[in-house]
């Protein structure tokens, strides 16, 4: 499989009234085309800002992209000029938002919202753009398509808007499709739902997709692999099935552990990790997870670890890995 | 989690129905329809126990909530706690009936005055209902409740917006514990947390219930965190109950085929598991309240429907020993 995007230790800083805060912080991951990636991590962990330096969507200010590279198909795009950029966003790389009320503008039909990126990307006339995007909307499962075209989103549910924005997203044929907690604000039954078509669609049109979660969960099923983030950094990379089975880090071994699992035996007590998520404006010396970690030792708290392999196609960031046990 | 069956019920209900008025029109106002938000919801809760309320979005548990607090005057039906009934009570009477029964909210943010320091919000119940006579018992109670939730009294001083999320939310509990209640309605007091504090939150509510013998009324949407927290479980659907059950039970064996969708649709964090998973996808998203589907409410997006679904209601019926279904389908449903 070739490499489709290549991010190089970007890292992606907010100046805020408070000091510099690294949201993003010396990041490097690759993703193959065709290849599922999900994205993990807790708010505040640089999951959904790291998604937006890819699509140059980085409100500046207060943030800006300080150092590293984003190579989409052997290009660096963070060199690109905003017209450039422009050209790229929806026709190569598209994202799907968290907020299926918000993402969505209410002025607006939803053939308007559709056919925008038909006729500006490929050039379609309005007849070809109405008669794709109708092709679109029974992609994505919406029956009555001619209908639905006509309205606005505000008489759509929650999961069909959703299906919208997934039909807008793909509406180009895009090489890689950003899902940023695309199932958050749904139902379960929703989820379930919007997964598989997700999951479906990415497979039909051949694109490389990145789910950003805060479930572990959700990307069981269906990502190849899956990367934990935790205060601005990757600290876990792994093939999916392993991660799950023998993570390589404390982090991520207490994310598997505080959740509940509906098919295992009902334990007592749920076990924590204590403390909350470090504040990234503060400068910290040694492992950020080091005041929250079980397994910490005096190395951790001096030094930080280096992201190293531990494993085939398996990297950790964390000075203690092969004393992790198994959740 | 210890739980006697013998237990009396604290908290009963019986055909509660709540309809909100729908109307059109700006100075002559018309009533043109009712969205039925709760619809002939009967159930109890067991005194020391943990009842979880579970159902999507739309389908009424918080409104379930609201009308058992009194924040919603129900358009029909009798709720019974501890042997009071507290349907069209008045509100001084109300008032002894809230120090029993208190409420955590689901959104730490919101729920917090941001003008109030955090031992003013604590203390605020302590003075509305004169429980601490001088200043200085005031202060050593607020101390005790700050501790018992696993935050510092020096903490007192400080306003909402210098705690995170995880620590707000336990400022919410230490407010309704702060009247000694006995039934605490907690809803979805986790869902907007970080799985790390969420666990956190969920071990305190469980060791404070063991501690101080409270009933729990737990509205969520999690289930895997309601199968954790609760001793038996009610699910509903639009306004319905359509299955009561203890918790091993509901989830070993549940019997209507929305409860049984509703778990398939849960993600376990196993690809091995997740891969052959067999799952029920239901069709559909949930009809609107202002127009519910005729007879069965879930017959529209059922897998199994049968023509008579859409003509009768099913009655909730108790198919086996402590276990409720309102489905026709169900072997032993008459």
């Amino acid at each position: 499989m070739s490499k489709l995007l290549e991010i190089n230790n970007l890292s992606t800083n907010f100046f805020t009234p408070r000091g510099i805060l690294k949201a993003v912080n010396n990041i490097s991951y690759n993703v193959n085309s065709g290849e599922i990636v999900g994205i993990v991590g807790e708010s505040g962990s640089g999951k959904s800002v790291s998604a937006l330096s890819i699509m140059g969507l980085v409100p500046n200010p207060p943030g800006k992209i300080i150092s590293g590279e984003i190579i989409f198909n052997g290009q660096n795009i963070l060199k690109f000029s905003n017209s450039k950029m422009r050209k790229l966003r929806s026709k190569e790389i598209s994202m799907i938002f968290q907020e299926p009320m918000t993402c969505l503008n209410p002025v607006l039909t939803i053939q308007r919202q559709l056919t925008e990126t038909l006729e500006l990307h490929l050039k379609l006339t309005p007849k070809q753009s109405f008669s794709r995007s109708k092709e679109l909307l029974s992609m994505v499962g919406i029956p009555d398509a001619e209908r639905i075209l006509k309205n606005f989103p505000h008489t759509l549910s929650g999961g069909m808007r959703q299906r919208i924005m997934i039909a807008i997203a793909i509406s180009c044929n895009p090489k890689l499709i950003i899902a940023d907690e695309p199932t958050t604000a749904l139902d379960v039954t929703i989820q379930a739902q919007i997964l598989d078509l997700l999951k479906t669609i990415t497979s039909d049109i051949g694109s490389a997709m990145i789910i950003i979660t805060h479930n572990l969960g959700i990307v069981a099923k269906y990502a190849d692999r899956v990367l934990v983030m935790y205060g601005g950094k990757i600290i876990e990379n792994s093939p999916a099935e392993e991660i799950y089975y023998s993570p390589k880090h404390p982090y991520t071994l207490g994310l598997l552990r505080a959740v509940p699992r509906l098919d295992a035996p009902i334990k007592n007590q749920l076990e924590t990790i204590e403390g909350t998520t470090p504040d990234l404006t503060e400068s910290i010396i040694g492992c950020n997870f080091s005041s929250r970690c079980e397994f910490s030792t005096n190395k951790c708290e001096k030094e930080d670890p280096p992201f190293s392999i531990v494993g085939k196609e398996h990297y950790s960031a964390c000075w203690e890995s092969n004393k992790i046990p198994k959740p | 989690m210890s739980l006697n069956l013998q237990n009396q019920p604290i908290l009963e209900i019986q055909n509660l129905k709540m309809y909100f008025p729908v109307t059109t029109g700006n100075i002559f106002k018309r009533q043109t329809g009712e969205i039925k938000a709760v619809d002939d919801v009967s159930f109890f809760v067991k005194e020391g126990e943990t009842l979880g309320l579970v159902g999507e979005s739309g389908s009424g548990k918080t409104t379930v909530g609201k009308c058992i607090l009194q924040l919603h005057q129900p358009t029909a039906g009798e709720i019974t706690f501890q042997g009071q009934r507290i349907v069209g009570m008045k509100q001084n009477e109300l008032k002894q009936i809230r120090k029993k029964m208190q409420v955590i909210f689901q959104d730490p943010y919101g729920s917090l005055n941001p003008r109030m320091t955090c031992g003013d919000t604590i203390g605020e119940p302590l003075k509305v209902h004169q429980i601490t006579k001088t200043k200085k018992e005031y202060q050593k109670k607020i101390a005790s409740l700050l501790e018992m939730v696993g935050l510092s009294p020096y903490m007192a001083n400080r306003y909402p917006h210098e705690f995170s999320g995880g620590q707000r939310q336990r400022i919410g509990i230490a407010r309704a514990l702060a009247v000694s209640p006995n039934l605490i309605i907690c809803d979805e007091p986790v869902s907007a947390l970080d799985v790390s504090i969420q666990a956190q939150i969920i071990n305190l509510l469980e060791s404070l219930q063991k501690e101080l013998n409270l009933t729990y009324l737990f509205i969520g949407h999690d289930l895997s965190v309601i199968r954790h927290i609760s001793d038996r479980i009610a699910v509903m659907y639009l306004g319905h109950v359509v299955e009561i059950a203890d918790k091993i039970e509901l989830y070993e064996n549940p019997l209507h085929p929305y409860t049984k969708a509703l778990l398939s649709a849960v993600p376990i964090p196993d690809p091995k598991i997740e891969k052959n998973r067999n799952r029920i996808i239901i069709e559909g998203e949930l009809p609107s309240p202002l127009n519910p589907p005729s007879g069965c409410v879930f017959h529209t997006r059922c897998p199994i429907s049968e023509p008579n679904c859409s003509k009768f209601i099913p009655k909730l019926q108790e198919v086996k020993p402590n276990h409720w279904v309102s489905c026709f389908l169900t072997p032993g449903y008459k």
